[in-house]
């Protein structure tokens, strides 16, 4: 560890070892790994326990979403925080997503809203809002009845509360 | 793997679809399911907590209204932008008569409504007016929670329906002119009304024959040109602790009020705001020994030396329409008035370093003094 560095953070090459809820561990290097704050706060955590080379456990993440995940990151790895921080959402225009995240994420529902939760978990904010402006366009434009359909999802409000909006 | 439904997700991953949704979308999202809902309403209530209707309020604003009715606790409805008639439209009229009927089913299911004011205050002549106020008096009635209501229009002939109501508190009626009935049906059924604020001169006489109804009225504001014998019975009113009167009277009028409420001598706050008070009247006022805030107008300063007298007061307000110093006839209330905390004087001339010399002499409380 350098001594140099007040908040013990591991070099970006240095590599770590994250273990999924079912026991697989996944070598990655941190440069990777530290797109994740809560990985970052608890390699600070360990570095200050057991000292080098800890293994991360991350009991809510499975191993097939998290090498999905890792996936991205590695991906993302490079990416500038102030770039994607500084595009606004623009409010009536359908969010942007670059064609790489919208080919990663075209996964199915189930694993879409599995891979939400776990980045919300893991405190990866690009990764939530990506899934997220994913889900947003499947809602967009759509009735609530089609918005039913395609998340499938029980309609159990009394039809006059529901339509109430809908007259003004 | 994976999770089966979107409804697995937890509150703050739908929150955040909701951040990438436009506000039509959102409503749409509301419509799917209850907790969508819920959600949807979580986040829009707060803003809907206390709301105005006018004439700002968009179409999509209204639909959010609606969604969230059950938030609401206060509400302000400004009739002047519900029409029929397309030809005022140009007057800023944006919010459509069908959406007053949707107002009113609205209305029905704002069970936390605690506080609803009705104001309808243009000069324009509107075809709906008292159809509109009587839908909206129908309209709450049932809700529980509805304590205070506040009406401010020109003409409202008709809503004898405000006396539907039960559970009122404080009851607000600003109009030109209300029938007695009415008024008396109201106080009737609202056995708990503490405050009631009168127009001036929207009940024109008999005032009275409110009293039997108003056992726990606390409050009273209210102002006519009428006799004292048309209102003289107040005093009677067992728990009034507050009495205002505004507007217009005859010089004297007030003598056998103020006599009537010197002899319970219960009323803790006394304001009346026009008519310089006379010698006689003076001499009543001060014999109510319960008083602790006082509001008046004088021409005379004698009269004003005697409100020393009053050794349980704690503001007084004056307001003095005669050219010499009255500083003099102050020195009494600063001297006698050991709970004195604010002398405010309108009007008049004072001497300001005499009566902060006064008040600096005094072992009590300090006074504050305010000249305006």
């Amino acid at each position: 560890m350098d001594a140099s560095n007040p908040n013990r953070e591991p070099s970006d090459a240095s590599i770590i070892k994250l273990e999924s809820s079912d026991g697989v561990i996944f070598p990655t290097q941190f440069r990777v790994a530290k797109v994740s704050e809560t990985i970052k706060t608890m390699l600070a955590v360990s570095a200050l326990e057991n000292g080098e080379n800890p293994i991360v456990p991350l009991p809510n993440v499975d191993a097939f979403i998290l090498n999905k995940i890792l996936i991205w990151a590695d991906h993302h790895k490079n990416d500038d925080a102030q770039a994607t921080e500084g595009v606004e959402v623009i409010p009536g225009s359908p969010p942007v997503i670059s064609p790489w995240d919208a080919n990663f994420i075209n996964v199915d529902l189930p694993i879409l809203f599995e891979i939400i939760q776990a980045a919300k978990y893991l405190e990866i904010k690009d990764l939530v809002d990506l899934c997220c402006k994913t889900v947003a366009n499947m809602i967009r434009g759509k009735t609530p009845e089609q918005i039913s359909r395609i998340f499938n999802i029980q309609r159990d409000l009394p039809s006059t509360t529901s339509q109430r909006g809908e007259e003004l | 793997m994976g999770l089966a439904n979107i409804e697995e997700l937890y509150n703050d991953c739908l929150y955040h679809i909701f951040d990438f949704l436009t506000t039509e979308d959102r409503i749409i999202f509301a419509q799917v399911c209850h907790r969508f809902r819920q959600l949807f309403i979580n986040q829009c209530a707060a803003k809907y907590r206390m709301y105005t209707l006018d004439k700002d309020s968009s179409r999509l604003e209204l639909i959010q209204f609606c969604i969230c009715r059950e938030a609401v606790e206060c509400l302000t409805i400004d009739l002047d932008h519900f029409d029929t008639a397309r030809c005022y439209r140009s007057y800023g009229c944006e919010t459509p008569e069908n959406c007053f009927q949707i107002l009113c089913q609205t209305l029905a299911g704002m069970l936390r409504l605690e506080h609803l004011v009705v104001k309808q205050e243009s000069t324009v002549i509107w075809y709906t007016d008292s159809k509109a106020i009587r839908s909206d008096m129908t309209a709450v009635r049932q809700l529980p929670k509805l304590s205070r209501i506040e009406i401010r229009a020109r003409d409202t002939s008709s809503f004898e329906r405000v006396s539907q109501l039960c559970h009122l508190e404080e009851l607000q009626i600003l109009v030109p002119k209300i029938s007695l009935a009415t008024l008396v049906k109201c106080c009737r059924s609202s056995g708990n009304l503490r405050s009631l604020h009168l127009g001036y001169a929207c009940i024109q006489k008999n005032l009275s024959y409110i009293v039997p109804h108003c056992k726990n009225l606390e409050v009273l504001k209210f102002g006519m040109p009428a006799n004292s014998s048309e209102y003289l019975q107040l005093a009677r009113l067992p728990k009034l602790r507050q009495l205002s009167y505004f507007g217009i009277r005859r010089s004297g009028s007030f003598e056998p009020l103020l006599s009537a409420l010197a002899a319970k001598s219960q009323l803790t706050h006394l304001s009346i705001d026009g008519g310089s008070l006379t010698m006689q009247e003076t001499c009543q006022l001060v014999r109510i020994q319960s008083l602790r805030h006082f509001k008046g107008f004088y021409s005379t300063t004698d009269c004003v030396e005697m409100l020393g007298c009053l050794a349980n007061l704690e503001e007084l307000r004056l307001s003095i329409f005669c050219p010499t110093d009255i500083s003099n006839n102050l020195l009494p209330i600063i001297a006698k008035c050991k709970d004195l905390k604010l002398l405010q004087i309108a009007g008049g001339n004072v001497n300001t370093k005499s009566l902060n010399d006064a008040i600096s002499l005094r072992k009590s409380e300090p006074v504050v003094l305010v000249l305006k």
